[in-house]
């Protein structure tokens, strides 16, 4: 799979392809050089996945009457 | 029966029983009244009270048998219609109501449309498993419709934010009660699904009457719960809180929090399950590393070996070519590097295993063409070959004539 193609898979697709390989790799016997490619490619897709995980943070935003969004903020405890 | 006659206090009672089982209307009846004295008594599960209205009494006992399918909780002062048998507990001397089915008179009457249609959109087909949508394993989106007010929204992000902090929320405020509550819920619902980004919406409120639930008990909405093109996860209410819209939604959660649980897993344990992945790729590739290695070692040692000469023959030839490349680079550079160059070169030279050979060094082999380097692997008689760097000479051992440990100490 190319670079950009690993891009635009979501978590989902991610996850299958990189067990996909895992388990083809524990399974099936590659040459070293099939090996070294399914490697990389897996590691590429690891970071892909860690990238979905931790690059948002965590935002409430709040839908106004006019369609707007705008940040909510929980009222304090009393 | 004569005047005299005299019965026992068992045998009136049982006459009393029996002209009351005879009794046709008392068979079956419906008894409309106040609960009072309600008590449910833990071991056996039977439930014992009185139904009263502003004149009268009249006790009634509903065994745990026929009260485990109650769909609703029973309590002091509540309004209910009881149908059932009236009959003589004979022990006491007094009749009472065997029930049969209680139901909620009022609320009762809610209760009744609730029933009728859960039946007619299970029926549609509303609450089939092979139309709900299967949630995504990590939400970027999370649509949330609940009050801007109360514990349902706090608990929600709050577990939200603790297990995955990577979501961003969208939150459409509505009443989660009353008569705008439905209506404004369906507004929400329709709006979010509408921006097509979302990958989760999740409806919830905190638990409540029966009539406080009643909004999400509304057929439109659960029409336009059906109809969304986004996943929905209902949470309203309590563990035993059931409503219509946790029949249609995609996934019903017990809880808000347990909502939160739902969509979102714990980050850390996403976390530990990449890792895995990524150490199972690296032992696999370090294995095959080392397999490679292994082979790789194994085949050298075979062919040194077996087939010594032809290494140094291939080795010879490699030196060879090297020392001609190396050669026209030197003449190349002559010009340039000069004295330089000429003593790289005779340094060159006194390297090459050539020139060794040519200064009078040989090596001999038997005639497996095994080198031979002492003289423990000769014997007299045996046929061997001594090899010179531009040929080789075929030789017979005539004599051997050992060193003995004390000339090797002595040599060093």
């Amino acid at each position: 799979m190319h670079e950009e193609d690993i891009l635009k898979l979501t978590y989902e697709e991610a996850l299958k392809k990189l067990e996909e390989i895992v388990e083809k790799m524990e399974n099936e016997e590659f040459s070293l050089d099939e090996s070294l490619r399914h490697f990389e490619e897996g590691m590429k897709i690891t970071r892909h996945c860690r990238k979905l995980l931790t690059e948002a943070e965590f935002k409430v935003e709040q839908i106004l009457q006019n369609g707007e969004l705008e940040e909510f903020i929980e009222a304090e405890e009393a | 029966m004569s005047e005299a006659s005299i019965f026992t206090v068992s045998q009136v009672s049982n006459y009393l029983k029996s002209l009351l089982l005879r009794d046709r209307l008392l068979q079956n009846i419906n008894v409309i009244g106040e609960i009072s004295n309600f008590k449910l008594h833990k071991p056996s599960g039977h439930i014992y009270f009185t139904l009263k209205d502003s004149q009268s009494i009249i006790r009634c006992v509903f065994f745990s048998g026929k009260n485990k399918n109650l769909k609703f909780s029973p309590a002091e002062g509540m309004m209910v219609v009881a149908r059932g048998n009236v009959s003589l507990y004979e022990r006491s001397g007094y009749y009472q109501l065997y029930v049969e089915e209680l139901k909620p008179e009022g609320i009762g009457t809610l209760y009744l449309a609730f029933e009728q249609l859960k039946e007619k959109l299970q029926n549609e087909g509303l609450f089939d498993e092979k139309n709900k949508k299967p949630l995504p394993l990590i939400p970027r989106y999370v649509g949330l419709v609940t009050s801007p007010t109360g514990a349902a929204i706090k608990d929600f992000l709050t577990t939200l934010k603790r297990r995955f902090p990577c979501v961003q929320v969208i939150f459409f405020p509505v009443p989660v009660q009353g008569v705008e509550a439905a209506p404004r819920i369906i507004e929400a619902l329709r709006r979010l699904d509408a921006l097509k980004i979302l990958d989760v919406i999740v409806l919830t409120r905190g638990g409540g009457s029966l009539e406080e639930l009643w909004p999400f008990n509304d057929e439109a909405l659960a029409r336009v719960i059906f109809a969304m093109n986004t996943p929905l996860v209902n949470a309203v209410g309590h563990e035993t809180d059931f409503t219509i819209a946790d029949f249609v939604a995609d996934r019903r959660a017990s809880t808000p929090t347990a909502a939160a649980q739902l969509i979102a897993p714990e980050k850390g344990e996403l976390i530990h399950r990449l890792e895995m992945f990524e150490n199972r790729l690296r032992n696999r590739i370090s294995g095959r590393l080392r397999e490679k290695n292994m082979a790789l070692d194994f085949l050298a040692r075979a062919a040194l070996q077996q087939y010594p000469r032809d290494i140094i023959n291939q080795g010879q030839q490699r030196i060879d070519e090297h020392w001609q490349r190396l050669m026209r680079i030197i003449a190349y550079n002559i010009k340039l590097k000069g004295a330089e160059i000429r003593s790289y070169e005779e340094k060159l030279s006194a390297l090459s295993p050539l020139k060794i050979m040519g200064r009078g060094y040989t090596f001999v082999v038997d005639e497996n063409n095994r080198v031979l380097n002492s003289t423990s692997r000769l014997r007299e008689g045996q046929d061997i070959s001594v090899v010179f760097y531009d040929g080789e000479a075929n030789c017979r051992v005539r004599e051997i004539k050992r060193k003995t440990s004390l000339d090797n100490q002595l040599d060093r």
